[in-house]
């Protein structure tokens, strides 16, 4: 993650005694990485940005109970990761369609008209088979090459074994290199 | 060594994209890669994909998204608490009658934290029952005290009073006065002062006293804290053959709770997940500072501890009880010498 230990300590010593302009920040550094996460999880960017405040109101409630053990932003990930993972777990969620901006791609500088409509089918395709991924796979994909994040600080916001990260990343991968085959050269 | 399969070295794809590989892994890898053209191929798609994963552009949260946030954050409880309390106007009520029994508090504890007044206070108190306190208050019930009393069953209120010696014009009289469940104490401990007030006062004293100079002292009043701490554990009979009177006075939790909230420097609140292990690590964190539990009550919602810290480790203490949970301090020591002695109440 991007942010060093020394910086979140001092966030967190702020957000302690309730300051609202730590809180402020706090929100404003974490917010589009939040909102990523969930966006990629839900592809519907009304349920992703619905998770992502909820996300910030439960650490605001729950700061009390941190600890500190955890970097800022890996707790913030654990809430907003277990946050879609019920939503999606969840009966009665509703069935939006999905963004079609759910997943962008910056088209190549100066690429003609035939790359571009080629590149937007490479993002449909892209987007259509992470949305495919089973959920304990998609989540890790989306924390390890879309948001960053190292094995071990997966493993802490999922709480699962290192081992099961690698194996869940790989997995996911490889169903999409092969869902994507049609587009690789 | 087992040959090496293509899918063995497809399951090394992962690590080589996040460079996870170790030297080894990496040699045998390119070596098959270098042989076996469909894994080479595979590398190339496998290598491009997570490429394209990666080049995607990051998401962006909605304009305005920080300040709904902001709008839908609970406001702090002293806003919501100024809320209720203030509006709408005709809740003042309540309010005034807040403010007298906060008064008539203030007028209890500083009653209580006030030898003078206490002392003025002795003469004009009845003079036999030693059970109960030799206060102004109109009336006392028999053995019912402001403070404190032992819960034992009910002792004869006709006790001799040829026995009981008028109340000591000085604390250097012994207290040998006649009440029957107190005369065997006495036997023990002839030169003890034994009067409830006395015994209560021993105990204040031990809340005062730093932890060198009760050391030194004598050992009734750490005896006390000890008796306090565990309050449930000792019954009526244990109480009764108690050598100390000290702890005799803080055997009932109502009275240590009114005790140590009288007497405190610090009231505390600290929200936790877990009660019991929280109640756990306060206690040793107390102890590695110097301090002792003196009592401990729980009313099923609520642990409240009554502590005592030498004052040059509060901060250390305080610190320590910030990283157990949400700590919301009342009242401050700004004395760095003797003890501090804090009310700290674990809630979940």
């Amino acid at each position: 993650m991007r942010e060093g230990l020394a910086d979140d300590a001092a966030l967190l010593a702020r957000l302690r005694t309730g300051d609202t302009r730590a809180f402020e920040e706090l929100v404003t550094t974490y917010q589009h990485r939040l909102f990523g996460v969930a966006l990629r999880m839900l592809g519907s960017r009304a349920e992703a940005e619905e998770i992502a405040q909820e996300t910030f109101l439960r650490a605001h409630r729950a700061l009390g109970e941190f600890r500190g053990e955890a970097r800022l932003g890996t707790w913030l990930y654990a809430i907003a990761s277990r946050l879609c993972l019920n939503r999606l777990a969840a009966a009665s969620r509703r069935h939006e369609a999905p963004d079609e901006t759910a997943l962008h791609q910056q088209p190549a500088e100066g690429a003609d008209a035939a790359a571009v409509m080629e590149q937007r089918e490479l993002q449909a395709a892209l987007h259509d088979a992470v949305a495919a991924l089973p959920e304990e796979r998609r989540i890790v994909v989306v924390l390890r090459d879309l948001e960053g994040l190292a094995y071990e600080e997966i493993a802490e916001v999922l709480g699962l074994p290192l081992n099961t990260v690698r194996s869940r990343l790989h997995r996911a991968r490889l169903d999409l290199k092969a869902k994507l085959e049609r587009w690789l050269p | 060594m087992a040959a090496v399969t293509c899918q063995d070295i497809r399951e090394l794809f992962s690590a080589r994209v996040d460079d996870a590989l170790s030297a080894d892994e990496g040699a045998r890898l390119d070596a098959h890669l270098a042989t076996c053209a469909e894994c080479a191929r595979e590398w190339l798609h496998f290598e491009r994909t997570v490429g394209l994963l990666r080049a995607t552009e990051p998401a962006r949260a909605p304009a305005g998204f920080v300040d709904r946030v902001m709008a839908a954050r609970p406001r702090p409880w002293y806003r919501r608490l100024a809320r209720v309390v203030l509006v709408p106007w005709p809740v003042k009520v309540p309010l005034e009658a807040a403010a007298i029994v906060l008064v008539a508090g203030l007028a209890v504890m500083v009653f209580q934290r006030s030898p003078e007044l206490q002392q003025a206070a002795r003469p004009s108190a009845p003079p036999a029952d030693v059970a109960a306190p030799a206060r102004d208050v109109p009336a006392p019930p028999p053995g019912g005290t402001l403070l404190l009393h032992d819960p034992t069953p009910p002792r004869p209120a006709s006790a001799p009073p040829a026995a009981s010696a008028p109340a000591p014009a000085s604390p250097s009289e012994p207290g040998r006065r006649g009440e029957a469940a107190l005369a065997e104490e006495t036997k023990l401990r002839p030169a003890e002062p034994a009067p409830a007030d006395a015994r209560k006062e021993a105990v204040v004293e031990s809340f005062r006293q730093s932890p060198e100079s009760r050391a030194k002292s004598a050992t009734p009043p750490d005896a006390a804290a000890k008796k306090a701490a565990e309050p449930d554990r000792a019954g009526p009979a244990a109480r009764q053959s108690a050598p100390a009177p000290a702890p005799l006075a803080l055997q009932k939790s109502g009275d240590v709770q009114r005790l140590t909230a009288a007497t405190a420097d610090v009231q505390a609140r600290l929200v936790v997940a877990d009660r019991v292990a929280a109640e756990r690590t306060v206690r040793d964190l107390v102890t590695r500072a110097g301090g002792q539990l003196v009592s401990r009550t729980d009313d099923g919602t609520a642990t409240v501890l009554a502590l005592a810290v030498p004052g040059d480790r509060w901060d250390d203490v305080k610190r320590d009880l910030e990283n157990l949970g949400a700590l919301r301090l009342e009242g401050r020591r700004e004395d760095r010498t003797g003890l501090v002695r804090i009310t700290l109440r674990l809630e979940r």
